[in-house]
């Protein structure tokens, strides 16, 4: 029944179209964008939070502490 | 092309060193927090799960009972035990990848207290029966409002820190929280509309198929973006800080996030598969369900791949433990989730146990696993020290895993097991198992197997807890921690636009909040057109006085937790309780009552089945009816007053929201409440079960005997049937 009612909206058919171009276009256009990087810049990026303290790893304990006993 | 000249200037690195501290204490609080609050909502669920196996336990008191509690040990194990583990994350990982402490004291402050002011809220207002019945959504709207201000609070801190940072570049981790932050402040928003009533009570602005809608666009996506994308952020920065190594693909993370902000906003409408939705919608959410497979996979395996070349360590190390089988556990959920939208896998699941095996499967493994190896790592951290005992983190994670397998299978059996009964049918063509009460007898060991991994679960979860104290102990604690690096100068802005973009973050969460806002709107449009799209039915009328104040009884009493309100089109669905639900019968109900688990059979067409009698020696002690029954008995209903203090104000709020209650029937409401409930009273007191009729129970009986009828011929057999049908109206 409900099915009837909302055939009967104008332009139903739309909304499921526009989220789709929506989506493939945004989506396109990131996947494009990570592939087209620069190694260098992936790299960096990928680094990031082991390089946070602007050196290298923090006090040795932390690495007693991580790898268990 | 944009000119240097004319494009603002933006950040960069390589100014003069700058001394700073990290803010410890917060990130402390937050620690503490999901380590207490974690174990008190292991506790409860435990006393949840127990209840079906012994359901005498903890009888008679109304707080306790396992409507009630049941949205409290959910609330606490969502927003108490996952949200603060969240908090410890973006507090600790942020300020590090920025390169800066939280922009201020005072909002961390704010946003902890107003957190843990919340999480006291609920734990007094649920088991009180202050509820909206919305799932996951159930706290009143002050505690809305609270929580709206304590969110702004969390982003307005993240983001100020995030402009203040002396880091160029964001970091993945960062966009998941981001996207986060601005994406459960427009769920929470939205599906908390609501119409005051008094200061604990109010009802939804949306009806029927629309509040359903929203509801479960919230439900789904509150999954996607409160216990999935911060804890990807987490995984994010975590595993390659355990591991020590950089994420496998810098590459993969940037597809992961896009594909998920975008496919999750819109697969929302698949938990309602098989109901009175529009096949179009089913559809569209079953589509893009299943392609969230590809980046939740992708997801995964750019985890568990960081660690390649480190996999010898797992075998020693906690932390990495609880990342490995917390990333596996949401890799298998993430496809259990779209195969479950499927219309025949859902057909066979859908209010079944099988779907609470799948969230503890997500809950337990993924977002315990994280938040405990995300505690493993932090603490001796904080602290400068190495964690108490490593031992006892093992058998921590032993027993935690154990447990998870113990909670999962059993319920993956029972719920399978059930649904293949409820639809199996004698070669005379009738149902095999007639009496619902056979297919609930039959899942008392998978019930009991449940408790026992609950069991071990919560075990583990102490023993983190003793761990974690001993580790801070024998600690000392580090609230300011001390950093260096280079204060970030301006420079003119070149390069990509996505480089750009990601060190922009103000621009960046625009431009997320744009596309989740547009992802959303696209979704809603119909969903709004369906308001005045659902066909009207000629016989469906308001609900009485009295009814209604029986419906406002079996919200606060959490009956929602067990039965559902939705017969679906299948035979075997419609040869048990009757004729399918149809979507103009819910046009009334602020909120809707569809329920999402049937552990007692659907309610939609009980009204006439049996008489007021049977209801009220039910109610009072379910077994007396329904020998083996483990129902809780509501002997409280029969004791208490009905509070009707409201109902003037509650038929104007509904009149505002559309429900045709004519203009001055506030002033009649009481009088008619009176007289239906006489009625049923004087009903009930004739087959010699005396009653005053200002007890609750009367109230209630007189809604459930509604439910349903307004599309089938009045019953005839209702005590108080023959004075009439609508009390009134």
């Amino acid at each position: 029944m409900s099915k009837e009612v909302l055939r009967a909206i104008a332009g139903i058919d739309t909304f499921p179209v526009i989220s789709l171009v929506l989506f493939v276009t945004v989506f396109a256009l990131a996947v494009l964008r990570a592939f087209c990087m620069d190694r260098q810049t992936v790299e960096r990026m990928a680094a990031l939070p082991l390089h946070e303290d602007g050196g290298p790893q923090g006090p040795s304990f932390i690495e007693g502490a991580s790898r268990g006993a | 092309m944009i000119t240097p000249v004319a494009e603002p200037s933006r950040p960069h690195a390589g100014g003069a060193v700058e001394t700073f501290a990290y803010d410890n204490r917060i990130v402390r609080q937050f620690a503490v927090a999901t380590a207490v609050w974690g174990v008190v909502a292991f506790i409860v669920g435990l006393v949840v799960a127990l209840k079906l196996v012994f359901p005498g336990l903890l009888a008679g008191i109304p707080e306790l009972s396992y409507g009630r509690i049941r949205p409290l040990h959910t609330n606490a194990a969502i927003f108490a035990f996952a949200g603060n583990a969240i908090f410890v994350g973006v507090y600790y990982s942020l300020q590090r990848l920025c390169k800066a402490r939280m922009y201020s004291d005072r909002l961390s402050a704010l946003h902890f207290w107003g957190w843990q002011l919340v999480i006291v809220t609920a734990a007094l207002t649920l088991p009180l029966g202050f509820t909206t019945s919305k799932e996951y959504a159930e706290l009143e709207w002050p505690i809305d409002l609270l929580i709206t201000g304590v969110w702004v609070a969390f982003g307005w801190n993240m983001i100020g820190t995030i402009l203040r940072r002396r880091e160029r570049h964001m970091y993945v981790a960062i966009w998941f929280y981001l996207a986060t932050f601005i994406t459960v402040a427009m769920l929470h928003v939205v599906n908390s509309l609501e119409l005051p009533v008094s200061l604990l009570k109010s009802y939804s602005m949306y009806a029927g198929v629309q509040d359903a809608l929203v509801q479960w666009w919230y439900g789904h996506n509150a999954v996607a973006f409160f216990l999935t994308t911060p804890f990807l952020g987490m995984m994010y920065y975590f595993i390659p800080k355990a591991a020590n190594r950089p994420v496998f693909s810098y590459r993969l993370s940037i597809v992961h996030f896009w594909a998920l902000i975008f496919i999750y906003i819109w697969a929302g409408p698949h938990h309602l598969l098989y109901t009175a939705l529009p096949d179009w919608a089913q559809s569209l959410g079953t589509v893009f369900s299943v392609m969230l497979i590809a980046p939740s996979w992708g997801g995964m395996v750019n985890g568990l791949l960081t660690l390649r070349g480190a996999w010898d360590r797992v075998r020693q190390d906690p932390v990495l433990k609880f990342l490995v089988v917390g990333v596996t556990a949401y890799g298998m959920a993430t496809f259990e989730g779209p195969m479950l939208s499927l219309k025949t896998v859902n057909g066979l699941t859908h209010y079944t146990d099988y779907i609470i095996g799948h969230v503890h499967l997500g809950a337990l493994a993924w977002n315990g696993g994280l938040a405990f190896a995300m505690l493993y790592y932090i603490v001796p951290r904080i602290y400068r020290t190495s964690l108490y005992s490593v031992r006892l983190a093992n058998v921590h994670f032993w027993l935690a895993t154990t447990g998870i397998l113990f909670y999962v299978i059993p319920m993956y059996v029972g719920g399978i097991t059930q649904s293949l009964m409820w639809r199996e049918f004698t070669g005379e063509g009738l149902l095999r198992y007639g009496n619902f009460l056979e297919t609930v007898v039959r899942l008392a060991p998978m019930y009991a197997l449940r408790a026992v991994g609950g069991t071990l679960f919560t075990a583990g979860a102490v023993l983190a807890l003793v761990n974690l104290y001993r580790t801070a102990q024998q600690g000392s604690f580090a609230a300011e921690e001390e950093a260096q690096a280079p204060a970030l100068v301006r420079e003119p802005a070149t390069g990509a636009w996505h480089r750009r973009l990601e060190s922009r973050p103000v621009q960046f969460a625009v431009f997320t909040f744009v596309a989740v806002i547009i992802g959303g709107v696209v979704e809603f449009v119909p969903t709004f057109l369906v308001r005045s799209n659902v066909p009207t039915i000629e016989t469906v009328r308001p609900y009485t006085p009295l009814e209604l104040e029986g419906r406002d009884l079996y919200i606060r009493e959490g009956c929602l937790g067990c039965h559902s309100q939705m017969v679906r089109p299948m035979r075997a669905e419609t040869e048990r309780y009757g004729d399918y639900s149809k979507p103009g019968e819910f046009v009334y109900d602020h909120p809707f009552l569809w329920g999402s688990k049937r552990t007692g059979p659907d309610l939609h067409r009980v009204g006439g089945k049996y008489p007021d009698s049977w209801h009220f020696v039910h109610m009072k002690e379910p077994t007396a009816t329904s020998p083996g029954s483990i129902m809780p008995g509501y002997p409280w209903l029969y004791e208490r007053k009905l509070d009707t203090s409201h109902i003037e104000g509650k038929i104007i709020t509904l009149r505002r929201l559309g429900v045709p209650y004519p203009e001055g029937f506030e002033h009649e409401a009481r009088a008619a409440l009176e007289e239906q409930a006489a009625r049923i009273a004087g009903g009930l007191t004739s087959a010699g079960l005396p009653i005053d009729p200002d007890r609750e129970i009367v109230a209630l009986i007189a809604y459930l005997q509604r439910l349903g009828t307004d599309i089938k011929p009045r019953p005839s057999h209702t005590q108080a049937s023959a004075a009439g049908p609508n009390g009134g109206l």
